[in-house]
């Protein structure tokens, strides 16, 4: 993982931008066409070059009429403790609590909600898990097809142009395929880089797309199989087995899609992200808590080089001591602090850990230039928010929910009124995020309308 | 079975007592003790018993799991609470009566739509042990299954179909798996060459400076220190194998090693060398693998070298291709061998600061040294070439194989991996598959190993397939299915030739059969699977390192290593119970367990004088005896930091009693609780009691879980809190019972080894089937759990009846 001959590093590459194949150094004025076609990237280091097929040309000028074209959540597992949350004023002159306080400079590109939540989940530590689709596993046992998450759902709209769909990044929880089944992540920066940024070399790509072949082959004969065995079943099982049924038919897509990717390189990025330098304040630790920025970097690199347009990071639950100062107890002990201030103090530690990177996190999107030139926090729809509202009694309402970017109107504090039990769908706003997606879609799971009177 | 997930399916039911004297019994009764909480106004626990449908032909079978739950609770005396009107004798009779009937009458009715298996695939541990038993395989350091997603838990098992899914992810991670396998088991070339690799002794070569990494130590250094050492904690190998990347094919090999302890206690202080020159020294063998890195390193033995006397070791390990092996000086000087020469030498050996000195060689033969004088490799050994699980499936290979040899083979294979015998077309697409890739590459090895890939990804494979029989109300499984439900229940793996051999011939259900089989099975080793995987979830050992305590504050923790250690006491205890046949009621007290040093001294009780575990019979007085005193248990219900008594008591309430309590109902807001300024934690779960949403099951729960307060995060017996505050383990039941300490729970378990029994008999029977239980299963659990007091209550005579049970042997 040690491009010499095309180490740019991070910090010295504001002025140049490099070609992947010829390694050659083309400057700022160089041919505009050239430089449209060939997306070249400033920052970090890397330098794509977007796929030419037709089918994905087609796509990609689909979405490039849209508002917004990316869409990234952050999910913290055990929500965010209320009063350090929701500012007490709504409107513009709103004044930001604790735990919002790390986000002062992205003000006026973010806004903040209180009282969404989704309505008919119910309290318990499976609602983390209902953020990005509003409904818990147990209540659509019938139909699985209802827990397929809004990521999931835009990975199939704004997705099919890039390498990677949708990436699922930390810990899982909120990705729900088609389905209905819970998607797992990756939690490793080395792998997460590897992933993005690693070509394998000629010999192994003629292996892979030798066994792609054969896997592909194997599927149609397994195929056949099912559907034989499926006629000698009882209903029940019949089911069961269309789960199998529709995994082949998923798998078949993705070794298609994966084959048609083998041939196209991947961007190049420089590995001091998950590598570090060699000074002490370059240094990056890649065990969690500390890799969140290395996975926030990485984010950013993979949305630049248009390897996606899909992320969620989830931050893990459990009971782990955080090894910051000031942390006596394991997380999950303190997130039921019974309003104890000694216990609160600690979880305001943690969580503002978490809103401090999450704004290190803006401030990167809003200094890197996407492909056409606009900062990328413009033209990406962040998240930041969590299933669970009040971890202290495992409450499913009044959902810690905030959004930057996209083009979006930001700025504000909104607050919705409470009818008995519900606040204000939360799928209000996914139908507002997937239309400024350029996805004219009116409904998502639970809405009632959208959000779009407060936003554009 | 009180909180059985109905099914939506409804069944056509009469009323026993045709509409008349039966519901004239039931509905005025619980109109009169039942539906004030149960009813319209409130829906306490979330029941709600006005609306059964007790009329009429048509009774859903949730109503009647209703039913069965209303039945339960008036059996157990739990309901209606102590506070509320009570019943007369005479009416709960009756009531108990008419219920008992009408649940007889709709099970008979249901049997055909409810309690059904629902189409399972193998979970992980299952797929992995088939694969090994399949093609005979040695699994230590192979493992395809390792990046399969975890498999999802239904009613606290792993197996039970209807929550196992298979997603586009797993299906791919089924496709590399059987690739990885087929590369592993297609051997059809000669017997892999030997390797013989040695250092030191006589075959000692010039070549041997190399072996020294790190500082180097000249001729004269060396000559005096032996021809090798460890370098403390620095492992020595042999660089042959290193260099070449490991050995050259999977197989058995033979290391063998002479070694010999000097000057253990030396000049230099044990803190300057951080080292303990009180202990006899040890040197550790591990295997490990470049490729894989940290996760394949394992220690596989460790040996005491004697004081300046050359021990002969030999130990025979299975390596798989790439592998390598290194000794360690398991308890050597800490740190690098740099730090001593730099920090420690100059102390002892103001020389030692010239740089025209050589600070190496001023050590060797000064501190304490392990000296290895030879160190060996051979290999790779095998019981016969080729392999057999190659053999099994492929014999004799001709020189130049056919088409119909390989026809033949896969057919062999996909009956095998099948689990039933299987026709001509349904085998047909996969001997295409692989004829069509032979005619086009002409490669008769790697169409073999294609036609092998689809097998082992057909739904055939993956899924343990019961087929719908041609008679709907037959619901009676085949045999073949019998032996699959019996090893999987067993072994977690396949049946093996002999279940297969009686399946074949049809013998394998007739009762006396299938009773000598059960107990053959649970002779063989592979019956560990049982143990571990039951034990892992019953009792939620596997949970346990989920929280691990805090290292700095438990050091004694990881030195001791005492999570395995507490884990292996319970599956010891629980194989000791299940193979001499004791009484399931000594899971809830005995009077012996299973400790080594490290752990009998976590309890507090004397040395084991033996290396590893040993049967202990325990003093009365030391509060330990059975699975309520084992560590593995009150470990895995602490979070690393401190008690949870609520998780203990949902635990035991669960997992002993059988009566886990509801999930805080879904409508109802938890509120918030206000704990600033309570003491204990007793205090702080009153605190949440008072509430009056919490304290339905609180009072059921905290009781339990405050009794086992005397035991600490770890399991340690404690009698005060750290700030002397004294801990309070009484309490009261809810229906009356006092309690006090761990004690106080157990007599209350032992005073109803029926209700013990049916909650075990529960657990086993989910287990067993890998499905969901339902209403219609109460007669076999029922009828179990009548007849386990006459067996005087032997764990094995329970697995019998399990497998002697109806539900055992239908679809």
């Amino acid at each position: 993982m040690n491009y010499d001959g095309n180490r740019v590093a991070a910090r010295d590459s504001k002025e140049f931008l490099i070609k992947p194949k010829s390694k050659q150094h083309v400057s700022k004025e160089a041919n505009m066409s050239r430089i449209e076609r060939r997306s070249f990237l400033r920052g970090l280091g890397v330098s794509i070059a977007l796929p030419s097929f037709a089918s994905l040309r087609a796509e990609a000028r689909l979405i490039e009429s849209a508002n917004a074209k990316r869409f990234v959540c952050v999910s913290p597992n055990y929500g965010m403790h209320p009063s350090g949350f929701f500012p007490e004023k709504t409107g513009a002159d709103y004044s930001m609590p604790a735990l919002l306080q790390p986000l002062q400079s992205h003000r006026a590109d973010l806004t903040v909600f209180s009282n969404l939540d989704h309505p008919g989940v119910g309290g318990g530590h499976g609602c983390s898990n209902t953020l990005l689709n509003g409904v818990e596993l147990k209540d659509v046992k019938e139909q699985p097809q209802r827990l397929h998450s809004l990521d999931q759902l835009l990975g199939e709209k704004i997705g099919r142009a890039t390498r990677f769909p949708t990436l699922a990044l930390g810990s899982s929880g909120v990705s729900w395929s088609r389905a209905g089944i819970k998607l797992p992540t990756e939690a490793n920066p080395a792998r997460v880089f590897a992933k993005l940024f690693v070509d394998d070399n000629t010999k192994l790509k003629q292996q892979t797309r030798q066994l792609l072949d054969e896997d592909a082959s194997i599927l149609d004969v397994v195929l056949q199989d099912a559907k034989r065995l499926e006629e000698r079943l009882a209903k029940a099982d019949r089911n069961k087995l269309e789960q199998f049924l529709t995994a082949i038919r998923e798998v078949e897509r993705k070794l298609k899609r994966q084959a048609d990717w083998i041939d196209i390189a991947k961007p190049r990025a420089n590995d001091a992200v998950i590598r570090g330098g060699d000074d002490d304040d370059t240094i990056v630790d890649l065990a969690y808590p500390y890799n969140t920025s290395v996975m926030y970097d990485l984010m950013v690199l993979a949305l630049q080089t248009n390897s996606t347009n899909v992320i969620c990071y989830g931050h893990p639950g459990g009971n782990r001591l955080f090894p910051f100062d000031g942390i006596t107890l394991g997380y999950h002990s303190l997130t039921h602090h019974g309003k104890r201030p000694d216990l609160l103090k600690e979880l305001t530690i943690i969580e503002s850990f978490y809103t401090t990177q999450f704004s290190r996190f803006l401030t990167k999107l809003k200094d890197t230039p996407d492909s056409s030139g606009r900062s990328l926090l413009e033209s990406t729809i962040v998240m930041f928010g969590s299933g669970m509202g009040n971890a202290s009694s495992h409450s499913s309402r009044n959902l810690p929910i905030m959004v930057a970017g996209g083009g979006m109107k930001h700025g504000s504090h909104h607050r919705f009124e409470r009818q008995g039990r519900d606040g204000r769908p939360l799928s209000d706003l996914f139908v507002t995020i997937l239309q400024q997606l350029g996805i004219e879609q009116e409904s998502f799971a639970t809405n009632s309308s959208n959000l779009n009177h407060l936003l554009t | 079975m009180s909180r059985l997930v109905s099914l939506l399916i409804t069944c056509a039911w009469v009323c026993s007592a045709q509409g008349e004297d039966g519901s004239d019994v039931l509905e005025p009764f619980l109109e009169s003790y039942c539906i004030r909480c149960h009813g319209p106004e409130s829906q306490k626990a979330d029941r709600r018993f006005d609306q059964l449908a007790m009329h009429g032909t048509e009774l859903a079978s949730e109503d009647a799991e209703l039913l069965q739950e209303i039945l339960d609770q008036l059996n157990l005396a739990a309901m209606p609470p102590d506070e509320e009107p009570q019943p007369s004798d005479e009416q709960l009779k009756q009531v108990v009566a008419e219920l008992t009937n009408m649940l007889a009458k709709a099970r008979e009715d249901a049997r055909d739509q409810v309690g059904r298996v629902v189409l399972r695939r193998l979970n992980r541990a299952e797929y992995r042990n088939t694969i090994r038993d399949l093609f005979q395989l040695n699994m230590v350091d192979f493992d395809p299954t390792i990046t399969f997603p975890t498999d999802e838990s239904t009613d606290g098992f792993d197996n039970v179909g209807e929550g196992l899914v298979t997603s586009d992810y797993l299906l791919r991670n089924y496709l590399d798996a059987a690739h990885q396998v087929a590369d592993k088991v297609i051997l059809p070339g000669p017997r892999p060459e030997k390797i013989h690799y040695q250092m030191g002794g006589e075959a000692s070569s010039p070549s041997a400076p190399e072996i020294l990494n790190g500082v180097a130590v000249d001729k004269e250094g060396r000559k005096e220190a032996g021809r090798l050492f460890i370098k403390f904690r620095q492992p020595l190998g042999l660089p042959r194998l290193d260099k070449k990347r490991g050995v050259p094919a999977d197989g058995e090999y033979v290391i063998r090693l002479s070694a010999s302890a000097i000057r253990r206690k030396s000049r230099y202080k044990d803190e300057d060398l951080r080292y303990n020159s009180d202990e006899p020294m040890r040197l550790s063998l591990s295997i490990d693998s470049r490729e894989l890195g940290a996760t394949a390193h394992r220690i596989i033995s460790e040996y005491e070298i004697p004081d300046d006397r050359v021990i002969e070791i030999e130990h025979r390990v299975w390596l798989e291709k790439g592998f390598t092996f290194h000794a360690h000086w398991a308890n050597g000087p800490n740190g690098s061998f740099k730090r001593i020469l730099r920090k420690v030498l100059p102390k002892y050996n103001k020389d030692a600061l010239y740089p025209i000195r050589n600070p190496p060689e001023m050590y060797v033969g000064s501190g304490p040294e392990l000296h290895v004088h030879t160190l060996e490799i051979e290999g790779p050994f095998y019981d016969q070439w080729p392999p057999a699980g190659f053999a099994r499936f492929f014999p004799e290979p001709p020189k130049k194989p056919d088409a119909e040899y390989l026809d033949k083979s896969l057919i062999r294979f996909a009956a095998t991996a099948f689990r039933k015998p299987i026709s001509q077309d349904e085998i047909e697409p996969y001997l295409r598959l692989a004829r069509e890739y032979f005619a086009e590459h002409g490669d008769f090895w790697a169409a073999a190993k294609y036609g092998l890939r689809a097998i082992l990804t057909s739904p055939n494979f993956i899924y343990l397939v019961e087929e719908n029989p041609s008679d709907p109300s037959d619901r009676r499984i085949t045999e073949h299915e019998l032996a699959s439900r019996l090893s999987y229940f067993l072994w977690s793996s396949m049946p093996d030739d002999e279940l297969r051999d009686l399946a074949d011939r049809g013998t394998l259900s007739d009762a006396k059969t299938l009773r000598a089989q059960v107990e053959r099975m649970l002779g063989d080793p592979k019956s560990i699977a049982f143990c571990e995987n039951f034990t892992g979830q019953w009792l939620g050992l596997r949970k346990l390192g989920e929280m691990p305590p805090d290292p700095e504050k438990n050091p004694g923790y990881y030195e001791d290593q005492l999570e395995e250690a507490m884990r292996r006491e319970t599956q010891l205890f629980f194989a000791h119970v299940l193979q001499e046949n004791r009484s399931i009621m000594e899971f809830v007290h005995a009077d012996y367990t299973f400790l080594n040093t490290a752990l009998a001294g976590h309890y507090s009780l004397p040395a084991v004088q033996h290396r590893g575990f040993k049967k202990v019979a325990l003093p009365p007085s030391s509060h330990r005896g059975g699975l309520l005193g084992h560590g593995s248990i009150l470990t895995a219900t602490s979070n690393g930091v401190e008690t949870q008594p609520v998780v203990r008591g949902v635990w035991v309430l669960e997992n002993l009693l059988g009566t886990p309590p509801n999930p805080p109902p879904p409508d109802v807001e938890p509120i918030e609780p206000d704990t600033r300024g309570v003491a204990t934690i007793r205090e702080l779960m009153e605190k949440h009691r008072n509430n009056a949403t919490c304290y339905e099951c609180h009072r059921k729960i905290d009781p339990i879980g405050l009794s086992l307060e005397n035991f600490d995060y770890v399991g340690t017996w404690r009698e005060r809190y750290s700030k002397k505050l004294p801990i309070d383990s009484s309490g009261e039941l809810p229906d009356g019972t006092t309690i006090k300490g761990p004690e106080g729970i157990k007599s209350f378990l032992l005073s109803r080894p029926e209700q013990f029994t049916q909650c075990l008999t529960e657990k086993l029977m989910i287990y067993a089937l890998g499905r969901r239980l339902s209403f219609s299963d109460r007669d076999d659990i029922d009828r179990i759990v009548a007849a386990m007091p006459e067996l005087e209550f032997g764990f094995r005579e329970l697995i019998q009846q399990i497998v002697a049970s109806e539900g055992f042997h239908s679809k």
